[in-house]
């Protein structure tokens, strides 16, 4: 009896490694490539999720989302005749992406960002043909406009141009660029510097890279963007089958002390602007009529 | 035959040419020069205006320099006295790196959005625009122009006409 419940145990352990191992190895960037939060000027850039600070958060996507399933059916972009596999294959590479950078950005006083940089590294038994879907959520739920332009400065809105805006969530980039028509992150004339080649990094067979931001401002007090981003297979005509995935992303908010600052303003603007021939009576919060 | 001293010195050498040259190609400066095709001669306050910028390559061999392709603004600096007039830029989701391939001779042109920022009466402005490559250590800046800022409402596309461009070649992404 013992003996079999030693073995049952010992087929149970195999079935979970082999679990555990299916799907790609996600190799973590060293600390000169890592920056977790940056402040500088009015706000603060933190990186969400960031496994290699934070030990409970994870990199790697469990399954497709039903949002990203739901962009892809007739999103805010639409894949006219693609089709989508998203579970026969899923995590049914082995191959290795190693992040070579992330890390929190500011790149203007009013903005927020990330980079992210990786690499695949195919596994011999992975398929040949690789490609990026980026899946982009506004946190919280905001319109994205590609062109509506902020003072870099103070973060204030500006001018806005004809493109239309993407609403909560979205196959980035929001206007695909067109030149394939698919849901690919990088279009067809970016591929081919993307693919099976080496960087400062080290080799890849299939690259990625990102450096998205978004305003922080009184307007927008906190604000940030999500990713999902998919490794799929692509057969060269309409259908894609999703291989892998992981999410990233950042959040804005402003500087601890700016916060502080409006807080303090905010109630000094409050106590300023309480209706006249009230006063208040200390700590007991009561209000008493004058005279 | 060399000793292994000799051999070490030998390498020490090599390894001192080589990053001597290195750092030389790194410093070499771009035969790069920043144009403006379009100013208006008047900002109004809080209105964004675009100024097309092109860089030109005044050498007689190719040249490539990197970019951004959604924030190629943050690779530019204003020069001037104090900061009425700061870039207007656009959030980004997708923020990827490109070369720009120039031919002697040839050009790219992209805008870049900019904005005044209030004031009381109207301000004249002595300003230049800096371009740093992605990568490089050297910055790239136009000639000195003029323009005002305006509180109010001014005719906001009272642009100069054009100088002459040479040859324009559309970038290789």
């Amino acid at each position: 009896m013992k003996t079999q419940t030693c073995l049952a145990f010992a087929v149970l352990g195999l079935v979970l490694s082999t679990a555990v191992e299916a799907g790609m190895i996600v190799i973590y960037p060293d600390a000169a490539n890592h920056r977790h939060t940056l402040t500088t000027g009015k706000v603060q850039s933190t990186l969400t999720p960031d496994p290699v600070f934070n030990a409970g958060e994870f990199f790697l996507l469990d399954n497709v989302s039903a949002t990203v399933k739901t962009e892809l059916a007739g999103g805010d972009v639409a894949f006219p005749g693609w089709t989508f596999d998203y579970a026969s294959k899923w995590k049914g590479v082995t191959g290795s992406l190693t992040v070579d950078r992330y890390t929190a950005e500011k790149p203007y006083p009013a903005f927020a960002g990330a980079a992210l940089d990786a690499r695949y590294q195919r596994a011999s038994t992975d398929p040949i043909r690789l490609r990026w879907i980026q899946f982009v959520q506004t946190v919280p739920p905001f319109a994205f406009d590609p062109d509506q332009t902020f003072d870099t400065l103070t973060g204030a809105a500006l001018g806005n141009g004809a493109l239309p805006a993407c609403v909560g969530a979205f196959i980035d980039p929001c206007g695909n660029d067109g030149t394939d028509g698919g849901p690919f992150y990088w279009n067809s004339a970016e591929i081919a510097n993307e693919t099976s080649g080496t960087n400062a990094f080290g080799a890849f067979d299939l690259h990625f890279s990102d450096f998205p931001r978004v305003t922080v401002s009184n307007t927008y007090p906190k604000n940030g963007l999500s990713f999902q981003l998919y490794l799929v297979e692509w057969d060269g005509a309409k259908n894609v089958s999703f291989l892998d995935g992981i999410r990233w992303g950042f959040i804005g908010v402003p500087e601890p002390s700016v916060l502080l600052v409006t807080l303090l303003g905010l109630a000094l603007a409050a106590l300023w602007c309480r209706p006249r021939g009230l006063t208040t009576a200390g700590a007991s919060g009561a209000v008493l009529l004058r005279d | 035959m060399l000793d292994y001293g000799a051999m070490k010195n030998v390498a020490i050498f090599l390894l001192g040419v080589t990053a001597t040259n290195c750092t030389a190609q790194e410093n070499t400066p771009l035969p790069l020069a920043v144009t403006l095709a379009a100013v208006p001669r008047v900002l109004v306050a809080d209105r964004p205006a675009d100024i097309e910028i092109v860089l030109h390559n005044a050498g007689d061999a190719p040249l490539s320099f990197g970019t951004w392709s959604c924030g190629w603004d943050t690779q530019w600096q204003i020069r001037q006295d104090g900061n009425a007039i700061g870039i207007a830029a656009p959030a980004c989701t997708r923020n990827v790196r490109r070369t720009i391939r120039l031919a002697a001779g040839g050009t790219y042109v992209r805008s870049l959005t900019f904005v005044a920022r209030p004031v009381v009466g109207a301000t004249a402005l002595r300003v230049a625009l800096g371009f740093q490559p992605l990568d490089a250590s050297r910055r790239y800046w136009s000639a000195p122009f003029s323009l005002s800022v305006s509180p109010g409402s001014a005719p906001s596309s009272d642009d100069d006409p054009p100088p002459s461009q040479p040859g324009r070649e559309d970038y290789q992404p």
